[in-house]
């Protein structure tokens, strides 16, 4: 099917995306961390003491550790979900159930609390962070596959005479591919915060050349507010951020 | 997952670490003496921030003074979870123990809790603002302040109150953040300070504790949440 350039549903998404004032100031945000992160990284190297490239340098490792952390959440949560949109009745119905009695309870501690068992591994800590974020992604998963099952254009698709291999690559699948960025996306800022949330705690990444959160625990543990404000400063901004990109994305999917 | 589940899996969780332990009854006794603590911490702070919340955020959006700081609240919410407000708290006051330590700590969580309260009340206001009840309240010559107080500012608070049901995990987590980094009492500080010496025991059974006063929390608050639903 060829649609005319401005009714193709993804530009019209970012379209419609940039128009939100707070999802745009947030890409715009995103777009100028990073680019702040790689000219640190590329103008300064490692050798310096400043406090605002150490939180750059922090920023970095904290951005990676919440990347992969928040891809593998978002891949569990996202398997789970359509696991249990698949399946449905009882099945789905427990599936479903054991998300929501998961993301009742406090996970993120699990993060510190995998820091201080495992002495700050990082192996231990990426999968706890993941798994904390994971049934929160199930679930809006679950809750958006479940809404476009319901949609009348998958009846007015199958009434029309598609096949169910049509319907699904044709219909189903473009039409669910915002709903489920929107609940993968949601795993990122939940990562970042456990990273930050055990950091500040003394039970994150370890020390040296550690992520934002590490930065704010020894800047507390040093009484150092001075040089607590860019780490809490660059946190808090990435963080907002990422939840009003996240926020723009659910709007749109929501349509 | 149904609620009492969930009570039994804490409970059974606290037993098995518990036994873990050497003496299988310290840790969980030491939990439970610490956890009313944290409990009277989470609690008051999520009333205040609700409460604040939910009375910034039913305000008509304009340009007064207070409207401003409710959009500004409303707005900067997810730059403001609990452990970031603590840490920052923490630095500033150096605050480690005492009344001032206290009042910190409460601050670091209800500062997210309003946010959090304002946001969602704003969204409900607006909501049943461009709802054509209201419209038609308004055409039937209802002024527009009665349509706010007697529609739009309930159903606001009521938002709220719902939102109030699943609350108890971040109230938690905020709880142990808030203990641990200001040294005070308290489950959460129990389990900061078990996690930073290796105790898998102690600090397995702090977590059950904190994950039991999310679900207290939680239950609480959808119970108030409940008459409200009921009336409406």
């Amino acid at each position: 099917m060829n649609l005319p350039p401005d009714t193709h549903p993804w530009p019209a998404a970012w379209r419609r995306l940039t128009a939100r004032t707070p999802a745009a100031a947030g890409l715009a945000l995103l777009a100028a961390l990073l680019g702040a992160l790689v000219l640190a990284a590329a103008l300064l190297g490692d050798a310096t003491r400043d406090p605002l490239p150490r939180a750059l340098d922090a920023a970095r490792i904290s951005l990676s550790f919440a990347f992969l952390a928040g891809l593998l959440g978002a891949g569990i949560g996202l398997a789970w979900g359509l696991l249990a949109a698949a399946l449905g009745g009882t099945a789905g119905r427990r599936l479903v159930e054991t998300a929501r009695g998961l993301a009742a309870l406090p996970l993120v501690l699990a993060v510190p609390l995998a820091g201080g068992l495992s002495g700050h591994d990082k192996a231990m800590l990426l999968p706890a962070a993941a798994l904390a974020a994971a049934p929160a992604v199930a679930l809006a998963t679950q809750a958006a596959l479940r809404g476009l099952m319901r949609a009348e254009f998958l009846t007015a698709a199958r009434a029309s005479g598609a096949t169910g291999r049509e319907v699904l690559l044709h219909h189903l699948l473009p039409n669910a591919a915002l709903p489920l960025l929107a609940a993968g996306w949601s795993a990122l800022p939940r990562a970042l915060a456990a990273e930050g949330f055990s950091g500040a705690l003394g039970l994150g990444l370890p020390g040296g050349r550690a992520g934002l959160g590490t930065a704010i625990g020894a800047a507390v543990a040093r009484g150092d507010a001075a040089g607590l404000l860019a780490p809490a400063l660059l946190l808090g901004l990435t963080l907002w951020a990422l939840g009003a990109v996240g926020d723009g994305l659910r709007a749109e999917a929501d349509r | 997952m149904p609620i009492p589940a969930l009570f039994l899996f804490v409970l059974l969780a606290t037993a098995g670490a518990a036994l873990a332990e050497g003496d299988p009854w310290a840790p969980a006794l030491r939990v439970a003496a610490q956890l009313p603590a944290s409990a009277a911490l989470a609690t008051a702070a999520l009333a205040a921030g609700a409460w604040t919340g939910a009375r910034l955020g039913a305000r008509p959006v304009g340009t007064s003074p207070l409207s401003a700081a409710a959009g500004l609240l409303a707005g900067a919410g997810p730059a403001l979870p609990a452990f970031l407000v603590a840490a920052v708290l923490a630095a500033l006051t150096g605050a480690t123990a005492g009344w001032t330590a206290w009042l910190a700590a409460w601050a670091s969580l209800a500062l997210p809790a309003a946010a959090q309260a304002t946001r969602i009340a704003r969204e409900a206001l607006t909501e049943r603002l461009d709802a054509p009840e209201s419209f038609g309240a308004m055409a039937r010559g209802l002024p527009a302040e009665a349509v706010l107080s007697g529609r739009t500012r309930p159903a606001a608070v009521g938002a709220v109150a719902r939102a109030l049901g699943s609350a108890g995990a971040a109230m938690a987590a905020g709880t142990a953040a808030a203990e641990g980094l200001f040294g005070l009492p308290g489950a959460g500080g129990l389990f900061v300070e078990a996690a930073r010496a290796g105790e898998a025991g102690l600090a397995l059974t702090a977590l059950a504790g904190l994950a039991g006063l999310a679900l207290l929390i939680d239950a609480a608050a959808a119970g108030l949440a409940r008459p409200d639903g009921a009336r409406r």
